[in-house]
C-alpha cells in the first residue's frame, strides 16, 4: 500500500471488503444503470412495450416470454417492473438530497447559533415528527394533487426534520471543540469556519443515515403510489401495480407479488449499503 | 510454619494477539500468607493484571491460552478446576475488585441491592454446604449487614449510601462500596487490581489507609496489584517486582526499601520523588519495557540493565533466596 | 429535578406539539380550497343548512386567528367535522373505527416483542454463527418489505394455502356482533360472555396484527442484540462474576436489564409504523379500523375525514412518545434522578 494513499481510497477499500456492503453495492447498481438506462432510452431495451396491451395471452404465469407473466389485459409484466424503476429510484434521492441540504442548512445554523433559532428548530422538528411520514404526504398530496413530482414534492417538504436534528446535534458538539475557538479568535469569518470545519465533519455520520433513510422513503413512496395517489394508470409504478393487481392474488399471485418483491430487494439493497458504510466507518475512526 | 493462604507455583499465562503468541506470565511463584498485604509491582503489560485474573479464574479463554502451573488455595489446585467448580470459589473465597469503579458497578441497581447480592450469595453457599437444613437470611438481616459493611468502610451515612445508585457517588466512594461488597462475602483473599489508579491523590490516600487498617479487623489477605511502588509501600507487608512477566525480587517492605538488589527495583526506587535530596533528579529506567513475544534464555531485563554482564546474556537467572526476608533473581547477588 | 418534574415537563412539551399539529391541520384545511367550509364539510359544503350553521359555529368569515381559536373550541368539544361519504360527524366515525385499529396495535405490538426480543437474546448468545446470520436476515427481510407485502404474503399462505385463516373482516359472517358497550369488540363480546364472538375476533386479528410486527420486529432484534453484545462486555457484568454470581443471573439480572432499556427509545419507531401501516393492512384484510377509514376517506376526497385523522395520527403518537419517555425514565436511574 503506497503512502500517497488517500484517507478516501483507503477508506473505499476498507469498505468494499465488507460482505454486506459488496451485496448491497452489487444490487444498488443494478437499479441504478437500469433506472438510467430506461430514463435516457425509454424502453428501447426491454422486451415488450410496458403499456401495449395483448402482447401476450391475458394472466399468463412466468414463462421464458414473460419472465414474470402477463396481466389481465395481456401486458408484460417485467416490462412494466422495469419500466417503474426510475420511479422510486428518482423520487427517493431527489428527497433524500434535498433533506440533506436543507438539514444540513438549518442544523448547522441551529447548532452554531444555538439561542431561540435552536429552540424554533427543535420545536418544529417535534411537531413535524408528530405526524406519521405517510400522512403527512398524504394530506399534501390531496391538495397538491395526484402525481409523480406532486409526491416529490410533498415528501420534500417533510423529510428534511431528522437531517435537522442530526445536523444541529453534530454542529453542537464540535462547536464546542477547542479548535472552533481557536479559529473564532483567530479572526476567520463565520462563513469560513463553518464551511471549512463544521460541514466536513458532520457528513460522514449524515450520510450514514442518509443511506439507510433511502429505503424508508421508497417504502413511504411505494405505499403512496399504493394508494392512487402518484402516476395513473396506464403508467406503471410499483406501489400502484400492487394495487391494481391485487385481487389477482389467487388467480395469478405472481402479479401483486413481483413488484411488490422489487420494492422489498431495493430496500434490502440500500440497507446493506448503508450498514456497510457504518461499518466501514467507525472501522476506519478506530484505526 | 502458618499454612499459606495461597500458593501460586510457576504460573504461567500466554495470549493469543494479532502478532502472535504473548508469553504474559512466566513460571511466576508466589506464596500469599495469612492476614497480609502483598503488593505485586512492575509497568503496565508485564503481566500483573493476569496474574489478578488468572488466580480467580476470569482470564477470558480465547484470547489467554496454555495456563500452566498451579494455583493451590486451601489445597486444592484451582488451575484443574472446571468453569462451574471455580465459580464456587469467587467471592466468598476469593474475592477482587478492579480499576475503575465508576463503571463496575451496575448502574441501574442501588448500592444496596448490589451488595445484598453479594451476601445471598454468601448465605446460599453456607446453607448448601451445612449439614442442617437453614432458612434462608431475612431481608433484614440482610439490610444489616449491608449498613455495616458500609460502615467498614468509613462511608458516612451509610442508610443513606445503600439506597443511593451508583452514579450518584463520588470515585473515592464507589471503591469503597466495592471493597465493603467484596468484603461482606468473608473471602480469605482479596485481590485488589490497581484499586486507586482511577482516582485523585487524595482518594486515593484515603483509600489506601482503609485498606490498611482493615488489615487488622478482617481476617483477609489482600493481594494489591499496582504499578506504582509508592502506593503498594504504603500498605504493604511484602512486595514482589515484576518484570517482564516475571518475578524479579520479593522482600518484606522495609527490607525492599532499605535494599532493594535488582537493578531493576533500584531504578523504580530512583523514579520516585522521595523530597529528602535536594537537587536530585528522577532517573528514569532507560530502554523500552521488554517484548513478551520472545521465549528467550536470558535475563529479560538485560538491554536495559546498568550493570549488565556477559552471563545476562546467556542464562536466564532464577529466583533464590538472599535471606530469609528477601529473594532476587539476578546474577549480580550470588548464584 | 425530580419524577413528578421530568413528567411534567414532558406534558408541557406533549401539550405544545399537539398544538402545532392543530396548526398545521388548519393551515392545510385552508390551502384544501379557498372555501373554509370544504374543510369542515368537504362536499356537503354545498348543503345550505349545514353551510350556515358551521359559518356561525366556527366564524368562518372571520380573520383567520379567530377561526383558529374556534377550531381549536371545536376540537376540545369533540367536533371534528363532518364526514359525507359516510353520513354521519367524523368524531363518531371515529368512535367505531378506532377501537377496532387499537385492537390490531395491542396485538401487533405483542407479536413484535415476542418475536422480536427472544430472537435479540438468541442473536446476541450465538452471535457470529449461522443462526445470528439466519436471524439477520429473516429481520431484514421484514423491515425492508413494504407495508403490503407482509399482508398479501400472509395471506397466500395462511388463507389460500394452508386454508388457516379468515381472509379478513372483523367476524366470520354468521358469527353476532357484540352490543356496542365499550366499542371494544373483544372486551364487549367478554363483557357479554359470548365466546364464539371472542375467538372469532381473535382469529380474524391475527394476520393483520402479524403482518405488522413482522415488518417492526427487525428494529427490537437489532438493537437488543447489538446491546446485549455491549452490555456483556462492561466492567460491572466482571464484577458481578467475581462476587460468584452464576452465569443465568448474571445474564438475565444484570446484562438484559440493562440492554433494555435501549429498547424502549425504539417505541417510537414501533409506534409510528404500526400507525402507518394499518392503512394498508386494515385495506387488505378489510378490517373496519381507522387506517382503511383513512384510506376510503382519501378516494371519497372527504377532507375532513383526513384532517381529521391526521390530527388522531398525531395524537396517538404524541402520547406514546410521552409514556415511552416515562418508561425510559423508570428503567434507567440516571434519567430519574438527574
Amino acid at each position: 500500500m503506497s503512502h500517497r494513499d488517500s484517507r478516501s481510497r483507503r477508506f473505499l477499500r476498507l469498505f468494499l471488503t465488507g460482505n454486506q456492503a459488496r451485496l448491497g453495492v452489487a444490487i444498488v447498481i443494478t437499479f441504478f444503470v437500469t433506472a438510467l438506462f430506461i430514463a435516457t432510452t425509454g424502453w428501447a431495451f426491454l422486451p415488450y412495450d410496458p403499456i401495449r396491451q395483448n402482447v401476450g395471452p391475458v394472466l399468463a404465469p412466468p414463462s421464458l416470454q414473460h419472465l414474470f407473466g402477463t396481466d389481465n389485459l395481456g401486458r408484460d409484466v417485467f416490462s412494466r417492473v422495469v419500466f417503474a424503476t426510475p420511479n422510486d429510484l428518482m423520487v427517493s434521492c431527489i428527497v433524500i438530497g434535498s433533506s440533506f441540504m436543507v438539514g444540513i442548512f438549518l442544523g448547522c445554523i441551529a447548532g452554531y447559533w444555538g439561542g431561540i433559532l435552536d429552540e424554533v428548530l427543535m420545536r418544529s422538528t417535534d411537531v413535524i415528527f408528530a405526524i406519521p411520514a405517510l400522512i403527512l404526504a398524504m394530506s399534501i398530496a390531496i391538495i397538491l394533487g395526484p402525481g409523480l413530482i406532486h409526491m416529490m414534492y410533498a415528501l420534500m417538504i417533510i423529510w428534511w426534520p431528522p437531517y435537522a436534528r442530526l445536523a444541529r446535534g453534530e454542529a453542537l458538539k464540535i462547536s464546542q471543540r477547542n479548535f472552533i475557538e481557536a479559529a473564532k479568535t483567530s479572526g476567520i469569518s463565520t462563513l469560513t469556519v463553518l464551511r471549512s470545519h463544521i460541514i466536513p465533519n458532520i457528513l460522514t455520520p449524515l450520510l450514514a443515515y442518509a443511506t439507510l433513510d433511502i429505503g424508508t422513503v421508497v417504502i413511504v413512496y411505494a405505499g403512496l403510489s399504493y394508494l392512487g395517489l402518484s402516476v395513473q394508470p396506464p403508467t406503471p409504478d410499483w406501489g400502484a401495480m400492487v394495487n391494481a393487481y391485487q385481487d389477482y392474488l389467487v388467480s395469478a399471485p405472481w402479479l401483486p407479488l413481483f413488484p411488490a418483491f422489487i420494492i422489498a430487494v431495493v430496500v434490502v439493497g440500500f440497507s446493506l449499503l448503508g450498514n456497510g458504510l457504518r461499518d466501514a466507518v467507525e472501522s476506519h475512526s478506530i484505526s | 510454619m502458618v499454612e499459606s493462604v495461597l500458593e501460586i507455583d510457576e504460573l504461567s499465562i500466554d495470549y493469543e494477539s494479532s502478532q502472535g503468541t504473548v508469553h504474559a506470565l512466566d513460571s511466576v511463584s508466589l506464596t500469599i500468607e495469612p492476614h497480609s498485604l502483598i503488593a505485586v509491582v512492575g509497568e503496565s503489560g508485564c503481566g500483573k493484571t493476569s496474574l489478578g485474573l488468572g488466580v480467580i479464574g476470569l482470564l477470558p479463554t480465547p484470547p489467554a491460552k496454555n495456563v500452566r502451573g498451579k494455583v493451590i488455595y486451601k489445597g486444592v489446585n484451582l488451575l484443574e478446576l472446571d468453569k462451574e467448580e471455580i465459580r464456587a470459589y469467587r467471592g466468598t473465597e476469593i474475592a477482587m475488585i478492579f480499576q475503575e469503579p465508576i463503571t463496575s458497578l451496575n448502574p441501574v441497581y442501588k448500592i444496596g441491592t448490589q451488595i445484598a447480592e453479594a451476601i445471598a450469595v454468601r448465605d446460599s453457599r453456607k446453607r448448601e454446604s451445612s449439614k442442617h437444613k437453614e432458612n434462608a437470611m431475612k431481608s433484614r438481616d440482610i439490610r444489616e449487614e449491608i449498613i455495616a459493611s458500609l460502615k467498614m468502610v468509613r462511608i458516612p451515612d451509610a442508610k443513606n449510601v445503600a439506597d443511593r445508585y451508583p452514579f450518584e457517588l463520588s470515585g473515592g466512594m464507589r471503591q469503597r462500596v466495592m471493597i465493603a461488597m467484596a468484603l461482606a462475602q468473608k473471602p480469605s483473599l482479596l485481590i485488589a487490581d490497581e484499586p486507586t489508579t482511577a482516582l485523585d491523590v487524595t482518594t486515593q490516600a484515603q483509600v489506601l489507609k482503609l485498606m490498611h487498617n482493615l488489615m487488622d479487623e478482617v481476617d483477609t489477605s489482600i493481594l494489591l496489584i499496582t504499578h506504582d511502588l509508592a502506593v503498594a509501600s504504603q500498605v504493604a507487608d511484602k512486595i514482589a517486582v515484576m518484570y517482564g512477566g516475571q518475578i524479579v525480587e520479593v522482600a518484606e517492605v522495609n527490607e525492599l526499601f532499605s535494599e532493594p538488589l535488582h537493578p531493576y527495583t533500584q531504578g523504580l526506587l530512583s523514579c520516585i520523588p522521595s523530597g529528602t535530596k535536594k537537587k536530585a533528579r528522577l532517573k528514569p529506567i532507560q530502554g523500552n519495557v521488554a517484548d513478551l513475544r520472545e521465549i528467550i534464555n536470558r535475563c529479560k531485563f538485560a538491554p536495559r540493565c546498568p550493570f549488565v554482564m556477559d552471563r545476562c546474556w546467556r542464562e536466564q537467572p532464577v529466583l533464590q533466596s538472599v535471606n530469609e526476608k528477601h529473594r532476587v533473581a539476578c546474577y549480580l547477588h550470588g548464584q | 429535578m425530580n419524577f413528578v418534574t421530568f413528567v411534567l415537563r414532558r406534558l408541557g412539551l406533549a401539550v405544545f406539539v399537539l398544538l402545532g399539529v392543530t396548526v398545521i391541520t388548519f393551515t392545510l384545511s385552508h390551502l384544501v380550497s379557498s372555501n373554509p367550509l370544504v374543510a369542515w364539510l368537504g362536499r356537503a359544503s354545498g348543503n345550505s343548512q349545514l353551510a350556515a350553521e358551521y359559518v356561525q359555529k366556527y366564524h368562518l368569515n372571520d380573520p383567520l386567528y379567530v377561526q383558529f381559536g374556534y377550531y381549536l373550541n371545536g376540537l376540545l368539544h369533540g367536533d371534528l367535522g363532518f364526514s359525507v361519504f359516510k353520513g354521519e360527524p367524523v368524531s363518531q366515525a371515529m368512535v367505531q373505527t378506532l377501537p377496532f385499529t387499537l385492537q390490531i396495535a395491542f396485538f401487533a405490538i405483542l407479536f413484535t416483542l415476542a418475536i422480536g426480543i427472544p430472537l435479540g437474546v438468541m442473536s446476541a448468545k450465538y452471535h457470529h454463527t449461522a443462526v445470528d446470520y439466519g436471524i439477520t436476515g429473516f429481520y431484514l427481510a421484514g423491515i425492508a418489505s413494504p407495508y403490503f407485502l407482509l399482508a398479501l404474503f400472509l395471506l397466500i399462505v395462511f388463507t389460500y394455502t394452508l386454508r388457516l385463516l379468515p381472509s379478513g373482516g372483523a367476524l366470520s359472517p354468521g358469527i353476532p356482533a357484540p352490543n356496542p358497550i365499550t366499542n371494544f369488540q373483544l372486551i364487549d363480546s367478554l363483557i357479554e360472555g359470548r365466546w364464539s364472538t371472542f375467538l372469532d375476533g381473535l382469529v380474524h386479528l391475527i394476520m393483520p396484527s402479524l403482518a405488522l410486527a413482522l415488518g417492526i420486529f427487525g428494529y427490537i432484534t437489532r438493537v437488543l442484540r447489538a446491546s446485549i453484545l455491549d452490555v456483556l462486555h462492561a466492567n460491572y457484568i466482571r464484577t458481578a462474576r467475581a462476587k460468584g454470581v452464576d452465569e443465568n443471573t448474571l445474564f438475565f439480572k444484570h446484562a438484559l436489564r440493562n440492554a433494555s432499556i435501549s429498547v424502549v427509545t425504539l417505541a417510537s419507531i414501533v409506534v409510528t409504523w404500526l400507525v402507518t401501516g394499518t392503512l394498508f393492512v386494515e385495506t387488505i384484510f378489510a378490517y373496519p379500523g381507522i387506517g382503511q377509514y383513512a384510506v376510503q376517506a382519501l378516494s371519497n376526497l372527504d377532507y375532513p375525514s383526513l384532517l381529521a385523522i391526521t390530527l388522531v395520527f398525531a395524537v396517538i403518537i404524541v402520547l406514546s412518545n410521552l409514556a415511552a419517555d416515562i418508561l425510559y425514565a423508570v428503567v434507567d436511574p440516571e434519567i430519574r434522578l438527574r
